[in-house]
């Protein structure tokens, strides 16, 4: 949930997000059913726009405008935070960090949506085929301006991992420390 | 994409580059840790100062001064290492440049295994030896001239050149050289003399406005068949050749005896002439009707 990344402008909240019942699980089904699907979309564009990697089931979460409307003076209670999470995992846009489903990592992107934008980057970049460290990748000063700067060291590791996994990265120091990681993108 | 059967293994300068690049990353944290560093000495002399500790505001100045200096040499270490793996990435393109250079002249030198001096030389000889045959086929079925009759033919080509350039020259006359005395000769005549000068005038003409001379050339045996069949049958001295005549005298066309043969030409012979002429036709459509 924690993110260095200051977004240029505002997030901007869909129209639903203004209307009060939004904010409460609707006990009818079909409507259930929508509502969730809606707060799914909110969800995914909000983390988005903020590059949030990581959602909290503690106390803390209910710090987001995201689940908090001030203006309103309403929030997400906790059994709808858990259905909502629920949902977006259902939808493949999150993962359970452990079983204890306390966390969510948010796949905003997918790990292979990911792992094409890194092989992309190498490419475009000239950085193919040459060894790159964790924390090159991740906060060096070549990618300061890119979408994946700063990226959750959890997600990242699982980004690195899915590229080894297809055999487009050579790897030339597995470390679980992601700052020490050492590979070489095949461009 | 990229599941090949085998996986590409990290080589040893690949490991090394990587400890550079690990050295460059602690070097990069530590380097902010100190920019962090820095900026807190400031705040914390600034603090000092305005809380009126001078002593201990001068002491963290001199801490920051410090680390400003860690910061340049750990720039100093950072420009090394960077330097070090440049040249590591570096050399490793050369040796690959290497290769692909090896691999190319390996190439060539099969390549000119396969086309040595002798089988060149071979080759060229049975071209040789098959253009031979051919000239021989050529002779013998008789499509080729031989030298000799070569020879001939550009003789005879030059004979014609040169009848050609006679012919173009002997065509080429002199008449301003004859024609004053056959104006005074028919500007005796009454009629005549205009007729004279508006041919003088044409003569002159070309010449004159047309600079090309092949026109010209053209023109005066023209002029001069003109002027005889105003003249000829009036004048004596002036006899003409016979090749010029026959295209020329109209009236006389048909009956060219009394033309030539008149010993006074005089108006009188002229439409004789004319008459016999008129006298010819029924003769020639009588020819016809046979």
């Amino acid at each position: 949930m924690s993110t260095n990344y200051a977004p240029p402008v505002p997030f901007e909240f869909p129209p639903i997000y203004s209307f009060p019942p939004f904010f409460t699980l609707q006990p009818h089904a079909p409507s259930r059913d929508k509502q969730v699907t809606a707060w799914v979309d909110l969800i995914r564009a909000y983390c988005t726009h903020h590059r949030v990697y990581r959602l909290s089931l503690n106390a803390s979460i209910l710090d987001l405008p995201l689940f908090r409307n001030a203006a309103l003076n309403r929030s997400v209670s906790r059994d709808m935070l858990h259905t909502l999470l629920t949902a977006l995992v259902k939808a493949d846009l999150a993962e359970w960090t452990s079983k204890s489903k306390t966390h969510v990592f948010v796949y905003w992107k997918s790990l292979s949506e990911w792992s094409d934008t890194l092989v992309a980057w190498a490419k475009d970049n000239g950085f193919a085929n040459t060894v790159v460290t964790g924390y090159e990748v991740r906060l060096g000063d070549y990618v300061t301006d890119q979408e994946f700067y700063a990226m959750d060291e959890a997600v990242f590791a699982k980004v690195v991992a899915h590229l080894d996994h297809q055999r487009r990265i050579v790897m030339i120091n597995p470390s679980s420390n992601v700052d020490e990681l050492g590979f070489k993108i095949i461009g | 994409m990229g599941q090949g059967p085998s996986k590409p293994k990290a080589s040893a300068h690949d490991k090394a580059v990587f400890e550079l690049k690990k050295q460059r990353d602690v070097l990069r944290k530590y380097q902010k840790q100190l920019a962090t560093v820095l900026d807190r000495e400031h705040a914390i002399a600034k603090q000092c100062l305005a809380a009126g500790d001078k002593r201990r505001a001068l002491l963290a100045l001199r801490k920051k001064k410090y680390q400003e200096q860690l910061l340049a040499k750990t720039d100093k270490q950072l420009v090394t290492l960077e330097e070090m793996t440049s040249t590591i990435e570096y050399t490793v393109i050369e040796k690959e440049v290497m290769a692909g250079l090896q691999q190319g002249n390996a190439v060539l030198q099969a390549l000119h295994q396969e086309m040595s001096v002798e089988k060149v030389e071979a080759i060229l000889d049975e071209t040789a030896e098959a253009i031979a045959y051919q000239k021989e086929i050529e002779e013998l079925l008789g499509t080729k001239l031989s030298e000799e009759d070569e020879a001939e033919v550009e003789h005879e080509l030059a004979l014609i050149q040169e009848e050609a350039a006679l012919a173009l020259e002997t065509k080429m006359p002199s008449v301003p050289v004859t024609a004053p005395p056959v104006a005074e000769n028919v500007g005796v005549e009454e009629e005549v003399p205009a007729v004279v000068a508006v041919e003088k005038s044409k003569a002159k003409k070309p010449a004159s406005t047309l600079p090309r001379p092949c026109k010209t050339s053209n023109d005066k045996p023209k002029l001069r068949r003109r002027l005889h069949s105003q003249c000829s049958p009036r004048t004596t001295e002036f006899s003409p050749p016979p090749s010029l005549l026959v295209p020329v005298a109209t009236a006389a066309a048909a009956v060219p005896d009394h033309a030539s043969s008149g010993s006074s030409p005089t108006r009188t012979t002229r439409s004789r002439a004319s008459r016999s002429r008129r006298c010819s036709l029924p003769r020639l459509a009588n020819k016809k009707s046979i």
